[in-house]
């Protein structure tokens, strides 16, 4: 029952998980030099640029694995409330809990996977010799790493704000923005507190996303 | 043996609209109880509350014995729910829908399932989302049956349906039902396919359970009177079982339930020039039921058929 | 198929079958000793609660219209006769009575009434002349 569940989450999330490969690829290539847009409008690696010290893949990763998050979160929590198979699903003889819990293991691995994959392939291809002039060292990839941990708390934001009942869109993305906000602050701290602060958050959210599922009506 | 079903007191707002009103709901087991009701008149919300979806604003619900709003997964497996409009996992197609399903459950009857999925010629590989309401219809009644269920609640299984299909359904309900101690829950609008399968009805008016008795009682002990006087008629006396009143002219019609000699003497007491009691067929019965002034309904609460009196 | 359930009738459904298998019965169209569905199968026939249709076999039983053997099925029982004579015509007089009272009332004269009487006689199927009593 728990692959039959996890099978269900990763088919639905298959098509925004593919989305957010391609964004995040191009973000990667386009640090490294590779952009199939850069052939048109330019080619190269911008100059002046350090790899992961001095250059743009911070902001743009960000970005793009935001993206990623979000739509994870959104699809996961309001693709079976808007399709109305709640009622179909959530009936089966297990709990609420073990359904949220899957979907989050499932989403936030996904998550973590694919954005870790373009962190990954940039880092790799800055420390292997002969691709740049510029110094590398593998500490200087840690404020990405730390990023890459802390939108995943962006995911978890956008799971609660998709199952939690409110009237009015505002208070609904309340949590949403609660996790961005504590994202930006995890990703800028020391990485020690960063991953402190980010881990906190990280259980709080889903005790709530738990919390929330298991108390709601699903009218 | 207990209640299959039990509710007391049950309740429920939605803002200051009180959708369910103190429900006291009781379905025997191995029975077979069909809930009528207006568009909003809390049917499906009542339903959402026994299943544990729509946690109740006062009074509890009891589903095989346990809490309905703390259901163990054990007695998930023994309960088949079948929401309006069939809900399913739409990109799924029948088979993995099939096996999907099957994964959470310890009984399976793959022979019953196949049974029905082949009586209606269902296309194994289609996706659901391509299926015709009738054809998601009866997948809907064979992935709920294949659990053998002791209990099946179904909301509103034929609404959208054609004639056709629905006899379809129904058959394939009466075949559910031969089963020794299955009970069933069905709520619906469709008068007819309920009197053909229901042991007994429960009207709810606004919220309100205004009728819970055996089927045949209901259309037996409801009389439509139609009286004309020489001038205008005058007002009918309040009384037990007065469901509405309406003066057209010289004419004054009346529906009573409980239809007995006090209401005979009272007509009597009006002195009117002619006097016509008429039957009721079910759906008039349940018109005039529902459609009258609602505070002052009469309650008719009946339990056991051995209650039965005979009327004029 | 013999039986119909109408929908629309202010009788109830276990009334209507009630009625038409005493019909049936009544006009030969059910002979004695002749096994009748069981209760599954008339109910899927009918599309209607196997509860209704028991509960129609065991009225029908009670009255002696059918009897039920253990393993084998619903019968048409033989027709017996167990009010005295003199109780079963006073029943039957107070419904030719309410016959011919409605007659006069419609119009119909004495011909007519038993023109129509004799007619309608010959669909049902009459028991042998009862012996002395």
């Amino acid at each position: 029952m728990t692959s039959a569940l996890t099978l269900k989450e990763l088919r639905e999330s298959a098509g925004v998980a593919a989305l957010g490969l391609a964004g995040l690829g191009l973000v990667a290539l386009t640090a490294i030099g590779f952009s199939p847009l850069g052939m048109v409008i330019s080619s190269g690696r911008p100059s002046g640029t350090i790899p992961f010290l001095y250059d743009s893949f911070g902001g743009q990763f960000a970005l793009a694995a935001g993206a990623l998050a979000i739509a994870l979160g959104l699809k996961q929590s309001l693709g079976d409330l808007w399709g109305d198979s709640q009622l179909f699903l959530l009936h089966r003889p297990v709990s609420r809990r073990a359904v949220y819990l899957t979907k989050i293991v499932v989403g936030l691995s996904l998550y973590l996977v694919l954005a870790g994959l373009a962190v990954a392939i940039y880092a790799i291809w800055a420390a292997s010799s002969g691709t740049h002039a510029s110094p590398f060292a593998w500490s200087m990839t840690v404020p990405v790493w730390m990023t890459w941990l802390a939108v995943g708390l962006v995911y978890l934001g956008a799971l609660l704000s998709g199952i939690r009942p409110a009237a009015w869109v505002g208070t609904r993305l309340m949590p949403l923005a609660t996790a961005c906000t504590l994202a930006t602050i995890a990703a800028n701290l020391p990485p020690v507190w960063g991953l402190a602060v980010a881990l906190v958050a990280g259980a709080s959210f889903v005790a709530l996303i738990l919390f929330v599922a298991e108390t709601r009506d699903f009218a | 043996m207990p209640d299959a079903i039990s509710t007391s007191g049950l309740t429920k707002y939605y803002g200051q609209r009180c959708v369910v009103n103190s429900l006291d709901l009781r379905v025997p087991t191995g029975s077979v109880y069909g809930l009528l009701g207006r568009n909003g008149s809390g049917k499906s919300t009542t339903l959402k509350m026994l299943l544990g979806f729509v946690k109740p604003d006062r009074g509890s619900a009891s589903l095989l014995g346990e809490d309905a709003t703390t259901l163990p997964a054990a007695t998930k497996a023994k309960v088949a729910y079948i929401a309006e409009g069939h809900p399913f996992i739409r990109w799924m197609s029948i088979d993995e829908a099939v096996r999907f399903t099957r994964s959470f459950y310890p009984h399976w009857n793959g022979e019953l399932l196949d049974q029905i999925l082949d009586h209606f010629a269902l296309p194994r590989r289609a996706k659901i989302r391509k299926l015709s309401n009738g054809q998601r219809a009866q997948v809907s009644l064979a992935l709920a049956v294949a659990p053998d269920p002791e209990l099946l609640i179904l909301d509103d299984p034929t609404l959208g349906l054609d004639t056709v299909v629905r006899r379809d359904f129904l058959e394939s309900l009466i075949q559910i039902i031969q089963r020794e101690g299955r009970t069933i829950l069905i709520s619906s609008h469709i008068l007819a396919d309920v009197e053909r399968v229901a042991d007994r009805i429960g009207i709810l008016v606004d919220g309100v359970l205004r009728v819970d008795c055996p089927t045949d009682y209901f259309k037996l002990s409801l009389r439509k009177v139609i009286l004309e006087f020489a001038a205008e008629p005058p007002a009918f006396p309040a009384c037990d079982g007065l469901v509405s009143t309406w003066r057209v002219g010289n004419r004054l019609e009346v529906v009573l339930v409980g239809y007995g000699t006090r209401h005979e003497q009272l007509i009597e007491s009006l002195e009117p020039v002619s006097v016509d009691v008429l039957e009721l067929n079910l759906e008039d019965a349940f018109i005039e039921y529902t459609r009258g002034p609602r505070r002052s309904l009469p309650l008719l609460n009946v339990e056991a058929r051995h209650d039965e009196r005979t009327y004029a | 198929m013999l039986f119909q359930i109408d929908s629309a009738s202010r009788s109830p459904i276990y009334r209507q079958l009630v009625g038409q298998i005493r019909e049936a019965v009544a006009r030969g169209r059910l002979a004695p000793e002749e096994r009748l569905p069981s209760v599954r199968d008339l109910s899927r026939q009918l599309v209607i609660n196997p509860n209704t249709v028991a509960r129609v076999y065991t009225e029908l039983e009670r009255e002696g219209v059918l009897n039920t053997r253990p393993g084998l099925g619903v019968f048409v029982a033989q027709p017996r006769n167990d009010l005295t004579k003199k109780a079963r015509k006073d029943r039957l007089t107070a419904l030719a009575d309410q016959l011919l009272t409605e007659a006069v009332h419609l119009g119909f004269s004495a011909e007519e009434s038993l023109a129509l009487l004799s007619e309608r006689m010959a669909k049902f199927q009459f028991p042998q002349p009862v012996g002395s009593e």
